[in-house]
């Protein structure tokens, strides 16, 4: 009997855990199935791992889900006039009445059981073995519209690279399609292709990655050789590829972290609009804001998988500091949720 | 004699919304209850008795006036352990078992580990909860549940008890379980203050009760102040009928008043207790 758990934080990490293990477990067999069956079509020698981020985001949505609802359902006080939270107002001190126990133990179980999904998926689902850390060059943005000319590209301190990813958009060309080839020199050397007709573009957001012997490179400049599809190049559209130095479960294992902040920031706010609301309120509000960050493109979670599957260092990603927000919004409303709590203080 | 509860002047009024008045739960209640006393709050529904044990738990803060349990302000951390709170209805976190439902209660209040589990095992075992094993608290009857939040509430062995209708849901053995613990802790010295719609279960343990009504208090005192212990009443068995007027008129002669001549039935309890004890004591729950 002494290893019963005590802690609001033991005893919501146990329910979260053996409420979402089967549900972590069956939607990433479904998703695995689903990436079978519902396979875009590319080319044979087409390598797109990244096409398959919506199957490995079904597992981690389904998790934190039943993970913040499981908390929220758990804790009574998560939630107006539930029965019962006499006991906890009373038994559990602090501002929260054991609510930041409760949201830190669903964030600790949904990484628990998100973390072995994501180093069995990505592989099975076409990640990279290595990750890379991948280095945007500047300016963000610039056209390349007719032949001959050029584009240049700059990042302030040489980067370490291997390969480089260009990824143009096209507009329509002004005569008969004609692909534009490009030409790439790297800090001023022309880079040597093995298949020059490689370089040619006439779809827009089409990939080309260039292998460049390894080195650093401060400056791209790209110029249209041939063709009449005008090129235009958003910002991250040229990017260098490092080494593949990072492992790839520890890039999942940050992905998973990064998962974790949106059912942060869902349960913080659940926690406010619980000082008065009900729990299918409650619910409701939880369930929309986890919906809106893992599909929505709200937040950083469904990039982190993208980035993941594309075999990206998520450290230099950028990924982290576009957290902060997040983090800070959660943050905001568990101190609203505290200073606004109808409990008194013990 | 040491005050255990005190309120002075004491008031709660919820706001209303809109257009609508206030709701004045408790109106300028004063009360001492000495360490020691089993005191019953009685009063009709919307009497003020919920809210009167909610303030003094700390978990309803006054309007106006003031509260202390063992000296302390209700909300004081120290009243975790030594004073503890029986809310009415059901138990929260409902998928905990049983044991692991006190053992909650027990670190929550600050119990060794070790300590903490002795204490519920002897509960549970009092309260004939042993069987329940680990089914979930929220599968358990009502009368289940009361049992297990009494020995919540005893767990900590607390100086004061605040209890909301402890025996409401319980069959007549389980009230009778209940009555002898609250008996027993009072004899040990445990303050207990209780509302309770069951009078006769009142009469039984309370030393005296408090009468409230729409939140201000109408009658205080013990049950012999209250109800009167002049009279002496006289019930007998085995007399037919013409017997009976006899001792009536006897009664009238010596200066005696006789109110009545009944027939009485047995009590409803007995013969609950007779029932079951002929057919083995039933299922608890």
């Amino acid at each position: 009997m002494t290893r019963v758990p005590r802690s609001p934080f033991a005893l919501a990490l146990r329910r979260c855990l053996s409420a979402a293990f089967v549900p972590a477990l069956a939607s990433g067999l479904a998703g695995i199935a689903a990436s079978r069956w519902f396979a875009p079509p590319v080319a044979a020698d087409a390598v797109a791992p990244a096409a398959n981020t919506p199957w490995l985001q079904l597992p981690l949505f389904v998790t934190a889900v039943v993970c913040a609802f499981v908390a929220a359902a758990f804790w009574p006080v998560f939630a107006a006039r539930r029965p019962g939270d006499a006991w906890i107002v009373r038994l559990q001190p602090g501002p929260l009445a054991g609510r930041g126990a409760v949201v830190g133990a669903a964030l600790v179980a949904q990484f628990m059981l998100t973390a072995p999904v994501l180093l069995v998926l990505t592989p099975i689902l076409g990640g990279p073995a290595a990750a890379a850390a991948q280095v945007a060059f500047e300016p963000g943005s610039d056209a390349l519209l007719t032949e001959g000319a050029a584009v240049r590209f700059t990042v302030a301190t040489p980067v370490p690279a291997v390969e480089l990813h260009v990824r143009p958009l096209a507009g329509p060309p002004s005569g008969s399609l004609h692909a534009t080839t490009l030409r790439v020199f790297a800090d001023g050397d022309d880079v040597p292709l093995a298949d020059p007709a490689t370089l040619a573009v006439d779809q827009s957001g089409q990939l080309l990655r260039i292998a460049v012997a390894s080195r650093p490179i401060g400056a791209i400049r790209i110029e249209a050789a041939a063709g009449n599809v005008p090129l235009f190049f958003p910002r991250g559209s040229v990017v260098a590829v490092g080494p593949p130095v990072h492992w790839t479960c520890t890039n999942a294992i940050l992905a998973a972290v990064v998962w974790c902040v949106p059912t942060f920031v869902a349960l913080a706010f659940a926690c406010l609009c619980g000082v008065s609301a009900a729990l299918p309120t409650v619910l409701g509000v939880t369930g929309v804001l986890l919906f809106v960050q893992s599909f929505g493109g709200v937040g950083p979670a469904g990039d982190a998988l993208r980035e993941l599957m594309r075999g990206r260092w998520l450290l230099t990603a950028g990924l982290f500091p576009s957290t902060l927000p997040f983090l800070a919004a959660g943050s905001t409303a568990m101190i609203l949720a505290m200073s606004t709590s109808r409990f008194p203080r013990r | 004699m040491v005050t255990a509860i005190s309120a002075q002047r004491l008031a709660v009024t919820f706001p209303g919304r809109g257009r609508k008045r206030g709701l004045e739960a408790l109106a300028e209640l004063d009360l001492e209850i000495p360490a020691g006393r089993v005191v019953g709050v009685l009063g009709p529904n919307g009497s003020g008795k919920t809210t009167l044990l909610r303030v003094l738990a700390g978990l309803q803060p006054p309007t106006s006036g003031t509260a202390t349990v063992l000296g302390l302000p209700p909300t004081a951390r120290p009243l975790r352990r030594r004073a503890a709170y029986q809310p009415e209805g059901p138990l929260p976190i409902g998928v905990l078992s049983a044991p692991e439902f006190l053992a909650w209660v027990g670190a929550s209040i600050g119990l060794d580990n070790r300590d903490s589990d002795e204490r519920a095992a002897r509960w549970l075992e009092r309260l004939d909860l042993r069987h329940a094993g680990k089914r979930w608290v929220r599968t358990f009857s009502t009368g289940m549940q009361k049992r297990l939040a009494l020995a919540a509430v005893l767990i900590g062995d607390p100086e004061v008890l605040l209890l909301d209708e402890p025996t409401s849901g319980l069959d007549p053995f389980g009230s009778a379980e209940v009555i002898q613990i609250l008996r027993e802790r009072a004899a040990a010295g445990t303050t207990v203050l209780m509302a309770s719609h069951h009078l006769s279960e009142v009469e039984e343990i309370c030393d005296e009760v408090v009468v409230l009504h729409g939140g201000r208090l109408c009658a205080r005192g013990s049950l012999d102040e209250l109800l009167g212990t002049d009279a002496c009443s006289l019930v007998v068995k085995g007399l037919d009928a013409a017997a009976m007027h006899a001792l009536a008129d006897l009664a009238k002669s010596r200066g005696g008043e006789v109110l009545g001549v009944e027939r009485r039935r047995s009590h409803l309890f007995a013969l609950f207790r007779r029932l079951a004890g002929s057919a083995g004591e039933p299922h608890r729950g």
